[in-house]
């Protein structure tokens, strides 16, 4: 996939084990936003929707950013929102926060 | 960052006693340590710690501070020891199977320094109890695996101006951070509310929760003794299948 009409996701944790890939490429052009990014790629994969608010989270187009879910673009964590601003080229760590025991 | 930017924990360098002798012998490998010195043991022996469960991570956290030399240790850990710990939990021994934890636990620590006052609650925490129990405390480690726990222990910690130092594990990843607000963001600004999928059972290495139980250890010395850089604002992320250690910086 052309990396400038893509986005990179790399997967960590139970992402990368509900996917069973450690990176996966969504095709995207230009500009937009997070939640968009996130939509779809619970579409691309099922498997994982669950750990992103499940399936119902996402029907509505009101959808609200999923709790947990840490996004990361050059070492730094991005706003947990929606409307947070990502293009094609990026390459982001898509980071679920997991807990002790 | 400007270690100057987070204040030194209140009441802890008030309450700072003396060293003993038999302190002084024992601690005398690490208060040669950079910026720790006497200051930072007699801070230690002053300070108290919650912790949230003492099973691998947390259990890991507290054998370092007990080793450590801090005074007091609160250790929140319901129920009983089952086979399934044994991989992890370091606190625990075999002939104590079917039997509560937290005694495990306590007998296990006061068997490396018996100097350490212990409280042990066989509860876990809960909205009814943290605020009691985060009160008892000068700094709060979370190890638990739920995230109702972990809401409920930030809150209170919250409330009442206490840092906590944030340790995670799955497999072979694990994360660390100090959630302190005002100084850092709320624990809410990361997870407003239980995330969906999350299971109470995960794959994990007893190594794991050892390095991350390790580090959260340090962390929390950092804190008492007000000295380096804690994690503030900052997430570590370790994978030990590649040893990549990523620093995060958060919103």
């Amino acid at each position: 996939m052309n990396a400038n009409a893509s986005i990179i996701l790399e997967l960590t944790g139970p992402l990368e084990r509900a996917v069973g890939q450690d990176e996966v490429a969504i095709a995207w052009s230009g500009e937009g936003r997070l939640g968009d990014l996130l939509r779809q790629f619970c579409r691309a994969y099922p498997t994982a929707a669950e750990l992103l608010g499940g399936d119902a989270h996402w029907a509505g187009v009101d959808a609200e950013y999923p709790a947990g879910i840490l996004v990361i673009r050059d070492s730094a964590a991005l706003a947990p929102k929606m409307e947070t601003a990502i293009a094609a080229g990026d390459r982001l760590t898509l980071m679920p926060l997991i807990s002790g025991g | 960052m400007n270690p100057a930017e987070f204040p030194p924990l209140p009441g802890v360098a008030e309450r700072a006693a003396q060293l003993t002798d038999e302190e002084r012998e024992t601690y005398a490998w690490q208060l040669d340590v950079r910026d720790f010195g006497e200051a930072g043991q007699e801070k230690l022996k002053a300070a108290s710690v919650l912790i949230s469960r003492v099973g691998g991570l947390g259990g890991v956290v507290a054998y370092e501070l007990a080793a450590a030399g801090v005074g007091r240790l609160i250790l929140a850990h319901a129920g009983n020891l089952k086979p399934s710990d044994l991989n992890r939990q370091l606190l625990m021994t075999h002939d104590w199977l079917g039997k509560p934890r937290i005694e495990s636990a306590t007998r296990r620590l006061l068997e490396l320094n018996p100097r350490l006052e212990i409280i042990p609650i066989a509860e876990n925490i809960t909205t009814e109890n943290a605020d009691q129990l985060v009160s008892l405390a000068d700094v709060v480690v979370d190890a638990a695996p739920m995230f109702q726990e972990r809401l409920a222990m930030n809150d209170a910690a919250q409330r009442q101006g206490k840092p906590v130092v944030e340790a995670a594990m799955y497999e072979l990843e694990a994360t660390l951070t100090v959630i302190h607000p005002p100084h850092t963001q709320q624990f809410r600004d990361l997870v407003p509310d239980v995330p969906s999928g999350w299971k109470r059972r995960f794959p994990v290495l007893g190594a794991v929760s050892g390095t991350v139980g390790c580090m959260a250890a340090m962390e929390t010395i950092k804190l008492i003794a007000g000295f380096g850089q804690p994690l503030k604002n900052r997430m570590l992320r370790v994978d030990l299948r590649s040893m990549r250690f990523d620093m995060i910086r958060l919103p």
